[in-house]
């Protein structure tokens, strides 16, 4: 974490927006990996949400590193103004920033269901854990509109609008259990 | 009749013996992976010298399979069998006679893993259609909730959990496998 914190505060083109947001989807499965750890008495099945936690923190850093790619490709190519090269690139861009919220919005899921499942000392993670997730998700969301320069009407942005009210749903449920 | 594909090990050994060409065709298929993972993976044979190996393999267990003791052990028998011919299969294309123990460094490691995926691909086979499906979706397809979801008729928010309980079954399959199995 340290190591990221430091490459992304430095002046490099990447990592950015998109790792940050990463970090925090990721941050938001590791608490979901503690509570389900710290709640095996209770929670027979703690182990499912260790194994899908382990599984979309995986795809998350995959993603990440695609995400670094196609926005290095994107930026370059707008900067040049090379108008083939942006209709190529922006596109993936999109599609990378989609894919971040995704995760994210199935880790809001996840952390809600461990939220009703695991100790109830533990609960108050797991609100945290949601909204961490629900900032990744809408973080991946407003990307998706930055790389399709605002296009509302694209099917990508109304897929990442539905994730967002899935992650903001799962957050908000949580949140009004205290 | 029990269907070959869910059929135990010990149960396809045996129908091989009674000459079942279709029980042979299906413990060529169940353990091809693993013998061609064996070679290319835990002893880097090349595309090429894994094929001959794995000919080998199936070759000298269709002569030999009289001579298992045990039909439950055939995975680690079919392992030995392939670990040999590997080993012979590297030093016939070394000038200087390699050395067994540098030969098996990091083998063992392999081994558990791909009897691991093994066991794994055999407790799959074995669960209900739902929870096969399910958590081929997830962990092997990497598809989201909803994605899963939508294709199974199911609510998003509901994925989650019916992951769980099927990774649960999974998991008392693999263990009931683990007391049956031997130690060969």
């Amino acid at each position: 974490m340290e190591r990221l914190l430091t490459r992304v505060s430095s002046a490099e083109r990447t990592p950015a927006a998109g790792s940050a947001a990463t970090a925090a989807a990721a941050l938001s499965a590791a608490l979901v990996t503690k509570v389900a750890r710290r709640s095996r008495e209770v929670w027979p099945e703690a182990g499912g949400a260790i194994a899908q936690a382990a599984a979309l923190d995986s795809r998350l850093w995959v993603n990440a590193a695609a995400l670094e790619m196609s926005y290095e490709a994107a930026t370059e190519a707008l900067e040049t103004s090379n108008q083939p090269r942006i209709a190529e690139t922006l596109p993936q861009a999109a599609e990378d920033s989609l894919e971040l919220a995704r995760i994210a919005a199935d880790l809001a899921e996840l952390a809600l269901e461990a939220g009703h499942r695991c100790d109830q000392a533990h609960h108050a993670d797991m609100t945290v854990a949601a909204v961490l997730a629900e900032a990744a998700a809408r973080a991946g969301s407003l990307l998706v509109a930055v790389n399709l320069l605002s296009r509302t009407d694209d099917s990508r942005s109304s897929e990442a609008r539905l994730l967002v009210a899935r992650a903001e749903s799962a957050a908000e449920t949580l949140a009004s259990e205290r | 009749m029990t269907a070959l594909s869910t059929a135990t090990d010990a149960g396809l050994v045996a129908r091989c013996r009674e000459g079942d060409d279709d029980a042979w065709e299906e413990l060529v298929r169940r353990f091809s992976r693993y013998v061609l993972a064996i070679a290319q993976q835990a002893y880097r044979l090349s595309p090429a010298d894994a094929e001959d190996v794995f000919q080998e393999v199936f070759a000298r267990t269709y002569e030999r399979l009289g001579d298992l003791r045990n039909d439950d052990a055939v995975r680690p028998w079919i392992a030995q069998l392939t670990r040999r011919l590997c080993i012979d299969r590297i030093r016939a294309g070394s000038r200087e006679s390699a050395d067994p123990e540098a030969l098996e460094a990091g083998v063992d490691d392999s081994l558990d893993r791909l009897d691991e995926a093994l066991s794994v691909q055999e407790a799959m086979l074995a669960m209900p259609d739902n929870c096969r499906d399910i958590l081929d979706r997830f962990f092997r397809r990497d598809e989201s909730y909803a994605v899963i979801g939508t294709a199974l008729g199911l609510p998003s928010g509901t994925i989650a959990s019916r992951i769980s309980r099927c990774l649960g079954k999974l998991r008392d399959q693999l263990e009931g496998r683990e007391h049956a199995r031997p130690t060969s």
